[in-house]
C-alpha cells in the first residue's frame, strides 16, 4: 500500500476520533439533501457509513468492557478467583523479572558500559605493560584495579577497617566517573605500587580520592578535607584531592568489597625482577568504537602468544564486563525466570479453564443473544472484553503483590548475586508485567471465544445443549487440563531435583567441623612486617592472646578459613612429581596456614602428620596434601616422604609429611581442586588472618573478649571483622541453594495447587453438566460405585496424559539447571518417578471429590432436575 | 432495468471511482450522473450510495472537500485521490478482462 494512500487513511481514522461530533454533523447534512429518504433509511444509511470509518470497533469495545464489568459483578467469585489467579502469575513473574531486570539486562552505571572489557585473569605489572603496548589497535584506553582491605588506626587503640581501592591514574576517566570535589587522578599523581602499601603512614607523595559514602561518613561531608592529609591517630595519611560523586559502585565479578572507601592511583612500571612480589590487577579496556570483542581477543591471543615466552602460560581471555561480572548467577536467574514463566501459563490456563466452564453455564444466554440477532464477532468480542478486564485486574493487583513480594525474594538472595540494591519495579518492569498479562488475556480470552462464536444456537435453546456439547466443549477444556498438568509436571520436577540438591548439600561432608568454633577476621598492614621472624612473632602474640581468653580451647588461623576469609588468599598453582611430569600440568589449591590449623577444623588426619610449630618456619620445605591430590600423584604408594614440584612462579620442591582428608575450602557445593597446604612461616606474607577459637559452650558468647584481646594485643595494628561462627559461614555457603530451592519450591507449589484446582473444576463441571445422565444411570442400576470410578477414572486419565508429556519436556529442560544442581543428575530417574507419583497421588485427590458427589447423586432428585 | 444489486460485485466502486474521476461531485450528483451516462440503465440506491463513498473515502481512494454546490448549497464534494486512480486504472484492466472473458463465452456459436 502506497504511503500516499496510508496519509489519506489515517488522517481521516483521527478525524473520526478525535473530532467525532464534527463527523456526525457532517454526515447528518450530507444526507439531508436527500429529504426524500425514510428517516429509517437515513439512519441505516448512517450506521453503514459509521461501520466504514473502522471507529465503531472503539465505541462497540468500551460498550463491551462496560457490559463486562456488569457480567463480572453478578459472579464476584468466579472476578475474584480468576484475577488472583492471574495476579499470582503476573506477580511471580514480575519480581523475578525485576531480578533478570537489574541483575543481567540493565548496562552496567558506566560510560560506554558495553565497550568495557574485562581481563578474566588477574594480570602482574610487568605483562601489563607488554600486553598494553601490544593491543592499542583495538583498545582505546586500558586501566587497572585492585581492591584491597585496609586498616585505619582509631584513638582508642582498636581500627578500623576500610577498603582501597588501587588504579591507574585514568581510571575514572575511562569509566566516566563524575568527581564531586576536588580533582581526578593525573599522571603525575601516580607512585610506583609498593607491597606491602600501607595508608597509614602512606608512602611519600600518597594522594587519595574518597568515596561520597566515606567523605560524608568519616568527615562530615565536610569539604575543608580536600588538599589535607587524612590523620588519624596521630598518624599521617594520604592527601585527600578528591570526592567522588555519591554511589560510584565497583562492579567487579568475584570482589568482596563493591564500593572502595579510599582510592589510590598507580603507575605501572616495567619491573622484570619484581614479577611475583607484584600484585597482580585487574585489567580493564575500553573497545575502539567499531571493534568487536572477538577481533580483540585475537589481537590478545597474538600478544599473549608473544608474550609466552617471558610469561609461561600467560593468555589473554576477554569478556564483556557486564558479562563477566553475571556469568556466575545468569544460568540460575535464567533457569528461575524460565520456571516464572511456566507458572504464569498455568496460571493462564487456569483461567482458560474457569472461563470455559462459565461459558458452557451460559450457553442458553449466549445462545439467546445470539438468536436475537448478536453476530458471532459481537459475541467473542464480549468474551475477550472480559478476558481482558481479568487481566488488567489481575495485572495490576500482580504487580502490587510483586512489590511486596521482591523485598523477600532481594533478602532471600545469595551474595553471589551482583547489583541486588538497584532491583526495583521500574517503567521496564511495568512493560513486562502488562506485556505478561496481555498476552494472558488473548491466550485465555482466545479460546472462550472461539467457543462463544461456535455456539450452536438452534440445539441449545431446543434444550439439547447440556448433552450434546458436552464432548466437544470437554475436549477443549481436558487439552487445557493435560497442558496445565504437563507444565505444573515440569516445575515440581525442577523442585524436586532442588531439593535432592539442598538434601545432598546438607549430606556433604565438607571435610572439616563446624560446631563449636568462632572465626574473627582480623586485619592489617603487612607494613612493617616483612621480616618472617618479627611477623610470625606477631602472629604467635595474636594468636596466644586468643588463646588465652578464658573458655577458648584452642586457636590457629589462615589467611582464609574454609569457605570463608579474605578471597585473595587462594593461590592456584600447577605442580607436578617424578610420576607425574610437567607435560602434564597439574593445578591444584595451595594454601598457607598456621599450626594447628587441621586439629582446629578436626580434619581428618590419612596419614602421616600435620604441621608443628617448628615447620612455621621459612626454611621448612614441607607440605601437607589432601587425600585426593595423594591418589593422583602417589597412586597405591605412601605420599609420605615424596617430593612435589609446585610453580606458582619459579619452582619449589616440597616434602610430603602428611595427607588429610579434602576439604570443601571454596565451596560447600562442589569439591574444588587438589589441596597443597604449606605453613604461614614457609610462604606466608602480612598479619591479615582468620582466626578460629574452638569452645566449650556457645562460641558467640566470647566475642566481645575476641574483640578486646585482639586490639590489646595488636596496639591498633589489627581491625576485627566478620566475627562469625563458622556454622554462619556454612549456613551462608548454603544460601545459594536455599535460595534456589525456596524460589523454585514456591513457584511449584502454586502450579501444583493451581493445577490440582484447575482439574478439580473440569470434574465438578463435567459432573454437573452430567447429573441427569448419571442420574438415569443410576435409576437403571448402575452401582455408585462404578460412578465414582468412572469419574475418578477421567481425572486419573487426564492426569496420566500430562504426567507422561510432562516427563518427556522436564527431561529436556531440566538440563538448563545443571549449575544449580548439587550432586544430582538433571535427568535422576529417582526424582522424576518420585515426583510422578507424588503429582498422580495430588491429582487423585483433586479427582475424589467430585467423584464422590457423582457417585452420591439422587436419581430421583436429578431426574425431576434435568 | 439493472438495480445495484444485479451489478456484479464490485463494480460499484469501479463505477464511482470512473464517474468521480471525470471531475469532482458531491453524492447527490454522482448518482444522477450514473444514471445519465449510462443511458438511464445503471441506477444506485442512497442506501447503497453513501457506504459505499465512505468506504472509498475510507480507503484512501477518494477525498471529501465540502463546497458549495450548483444551487448555492454547502456540499461534501468528492474527488480522485492519486492512489486512487491507480486503483482505478487496476480495476478498469480488470473489469475489461473480465467482460471480455463474459462475452467471448456468450458468442460461443452453438453447435
Amino acid at each position: 500500500m502506497s504511503f500516499e494512500r496510508w496519509f489519506y487513511i489515517v488522517r481521516l481514522r483521527l478525524r473520526s476520533l478525535f473530532r467525532r461530533a464534527k463527523v456526525e454533523r457532517e454526515l447528518d447534512e450530507e444526507l439531508q439533501i436527500h429529504s426524500g429518504l425514510t428517516a429509517h433509511a437515513i439512519a441505516r444509511s448512517k450506521e453503514e457509513c459509521r461501520d466504514v470509518r473502522g471507529i465503531n470497533i472503539i465505541d462497540d469495545f468500551v460498550r463491551d468492557l462496560a457490559l463486562a464489568i456488569r457480567i463480572l459483578r453478578k459472579s464476584p467469585v468466579f472476578a475474584c478467583a480468576a484475577t488472583a489467579t492471574i495476579a499470582l502469575g503476573i506477580g511471580a513473574a514480575t519480581a523475578m523479572f525485576s531480578v533478570t531486570n537489574a541483575v543481567l539486562l540493565r548496562s552496567l552505571p558506566y560510560r560506554d558500559a558495553e565497550r568495557l572489557v574485562l581481563v578474566e585473569s588477574p594480570v602482574f605489572n610487568t605483562e601489563y605493560v607488554d600486553l598494553h603496548s601490544r593491543t592499542q589497535s583495538v583498545f582505546a584506553d586500558a586501566a587497572s584495579v585492585v581492591v584491597y582491605r585496609a586498616i585505619v588506626p582509631r584513638e582508642d587503640g582498636g581500627a578500623e577497617k576500610i577498603s582501597k581501592g588501587q588504579i591507574t591514574a585514568n581510571f575514572f576517566r575511562m569509566l566516566g566517573a563524575p568527581i564531586a570535589f576536588g580533582r581526578d587522578f593525573t599522571s603525575a599523581d601516580a607512585i610506583p605500587p609498593a607491597h606491602p602499601e600501607p595508608l597509614f603512614p602512606p608512602p611519600d607523595g600518597s594522594v587519595a580520592i574518597l568515596s561520597h559514602e566515606y567523605f560524608a561518613r568519616r568527615y562530615g561531608a565536610n569539604p575543608a578535607i580536600l588538599n589535607h592529609e587524612m590523620r588519624s591517630s596521630g598518624q599521617r595519611g594520604p592527601l585527600v584531592v578528591g570526592v567522588l560523586a555519591p554511589g560510584f559502585q565497583l562492579l567487579l565479578p568475584g570482589s568482596p568489597e563493591p564500593s572502595p572507601d579510599v582510592w589510590i592511583v598507580n603507575n605501572r612500571a616495567y619491573d622484570a625482577t619484581h614479577r611475583m612480589s607484584d600484585y597482580p590487577y585487574r585489567v580493564v579496556a575500553l573497545l575502539r568504537l567499531g571493534v568487536t570483542l572477538n577481533h580483540a581477543q585475537a589481537q590478545a591471543d597474538a600478544a599473549a602468544d608473544d608474550l609466552r615466552k617471558d610469561y609461561p602460560g600467560f593468555r589473554i581471555h576477554l569478556v564483556n564486563w557486564r558479562k563477566a561480572l553475571t556469568a556466575e548467577v545468569r544460568p540460575a536467574i535464567e533457569a528461575l525466570m524460565g520456571a516464572v514463566m511456566f507458572l504464569l501459563l498455568i496460571a493462564c490456563a487456569n483461567v482458560a479453564n474457569l472461563l470455559l466452564v462459565r461459558i458452557s453455564q451460559r450457553e442458553r444466554e449466549l445462545a439467546v443473544r445470539a438468536a436475537l440477532g448478536a453476530g458471532r464477532g459481537r459475541l467473542m468480542r464480549q468474551m475477550l472484553a472480559e478476558a481482558i478486564l481479568l487481566a488488567a485486574g489481575g495485572t495490576a493487583a500482580g504487580i502490587g503483590f510483586a512489590h511486596l513480594g521482591l523485598r523477600v525474594v532481594i533478602h532471600l538472595l545469595p551474595a553471589n548475586v551482583p547489583r541486588v540494591d538497584s532491583i526495583e519495579i521500574d517503567w521496564r518492569v511495568v512493560l513486562f508485567s502488562c506485556a505478561a498479562g496481555l498476552m494472558e488475556a488473548i491466550v485465555f480470552g482466545a479460546m472462550p471465544a472461539w467457543k462463544a462464536a461456535r455456539a450452536d444456537v438452534m440445539r441449545t435453546l431446543r434444550g439439547e445443549g447440556r448433552g450434546a456439547t458436552l464432548a466437544q466443549g470437554g475436549f477443549l477444556r481436558n487439552s487445557v487440563i493435560v497442558a496445565e498438568v504437563a507444565l505444573s509436571f515440569v516445575l515440581l520436577t525442577g523442585a524436586g531435583l532442588m531439593f535432592r540438591s539442598f538434601l545432598e548439600l546438607r549430606r556433604v561432608n565438607p571435610g572439616f567441623d563446624p560446631h563449636g568454633l568462632l572465626t574473627v577476621l582480623a586485619i592489617g598492614d603487612a607494613h612493617g612486617f616483612q621480616q618472617s621472624e618479627r611477623r610470625l612473632s606477631f602472629l604467635r602474640e595474636v594468636q596466644g592472646g586468643l588463646r588465652s581468653i578464658p573458655g577458648v580451647q584452642a586457636v590457629s588461623g589462615a589467611p582464609s578459613l574454609p569457605l570463608g576469609g579474605t578471597g585473595g588468599s587462594r593461590l592456584g598453582v600447577s605442580w607436578s612429581t617424578d610420576l607425574l611430569p610437567a607435560s602434564e600440568p597439574q593445578r591444584a589449591d595451595m594454601r598457607y596456614v598456621l599450626p594447628g590449623y587441621f586439629e582446629i577444623l578436626r580434619t581428618r588426619l590419612i596419614e602421616g602428620r600435620t604441621f608443628t610449630e617448628s615447620d612455621n618456619a621459612p626454611d621448612r620445605k614441607v607440605a601437607v596434601i589432601d587425600d585426593l591430590m595423594a591418589a593422583k600423584a602417589f597412586a597405591n604408594q605412601s605420599a609420605i616422604g615424596k617430593r612435589i614440584l609446585v610453580s606458582p612462579g619459579a619452582p619449589i620442591s616440597l616434602s610430603v609429611i602428611g595427607v588429610v582428608a579434602h576439604q570443601r575450602l571454596a565451596s560447600l557445593a562442589e569439591p574444588g581442586l587438589e589441596q597443597i597446604f604449606v605453613t604461614d612461616g614457609f610462604w606466608g606474607i602480612g598479619i591479615s588472618r582468620q582466626w578460629a577459637l574452638r569452645t566449650q559452650g556457645d562460641p558467640t558468647k566470647i566475642a566481645p573478649a575476641v574483640r578486646a584481646a585482639i586490639a590489646k594485643v595488636s596496639g591498633g595494628r589489627l581491625a576485627v571483622t566478620e566475627l562469625q561462627t563458622m556454622e554462619a559461614i556454612v549456613d551462608a555457603a548454603e544460601a545459594r541453594t536455599r535460595f534456589h530451592l525456596l524460589l523454585i519450591g514456591f513457584f511449584a507449589a502454586m502450579a501444583a495447587l493451581l493445577a490440582a484446582v484447575g482439574l478439580y473444576g473440569v470434574l465438578a463441571t463435567s459432573v454437573r453438566q452430567r447429573t441427569a445422565e448419571i442420574g438415569v444411570r443410576i435409576a437403571v442400576g448402575a452401582e455408585p460405585s462404578r460412578i465414582f470410578r468412572l469419574v475418578l477414572g477421567q481425572g486419573v486419565l487426564l492426569s496420566a496424559i500430562g504426567i507422561a508429556i510432562g516427563e518427556i519436556a522436564a527431561l529436556g529442560l531440566t538440563r538448563l539447571m545443571t549449575t544449580m544442581l548439587v550432586g544430582v543428575k538433571p535427568a535422576d530417574p529417582s526424582t522424576f518417578a518420585a515426583i510422578a507419583v507424588l503429582f498422580a497421588a495430588i491429582t487423585t485427590i483433586a479427582s475424589w471429590i467430585p467423584a464422590q458427589r457423582a457417585a452420591s447423586i439422587d436419581p430421583t432428585a436429578a431426574l425431576r432436575e434435568g | 432495468m439493472s438495480r445495484p444489486s444485479d451489478l456484479v460485485q464490485g463494480t460499484l466502486d469501479l463505477l464511482l471511482l470512473k464517474i468521480l474521476a471525470l471531475e469532482p461531485l458531491h453524492g447527490v450528483a454522482v448518482g444522477q450522473r450514473l444514471k445519465q451516462v449510462s443511458g438511464d440503465v445503471l441506477h444506485v440506491s442512497d442506501g447503497s450510495l453513501y457506504p459505499a463513498l465512505h468506504k472509498l473515502e475510507q480507503s484512501g481512494w477518494i477525498k471529501a472537500e465540502w463546497k458549495t454546490s450548483e444551487l448555492g448549497r454547502r456540499a461534501k464534494f468528492y474527488s480522485l485521490t492519486r492512489p486512487g486512480r491507480k486503483q482505478l486504472e487496476r480495476e478498469a484492466a480488470e473489469w475489461q478482462r473480465l467482460s471480455d472473458a463474459i462475452s467471448g463465452v456468450v458468442a460461443l456459436n452453438e453447435a
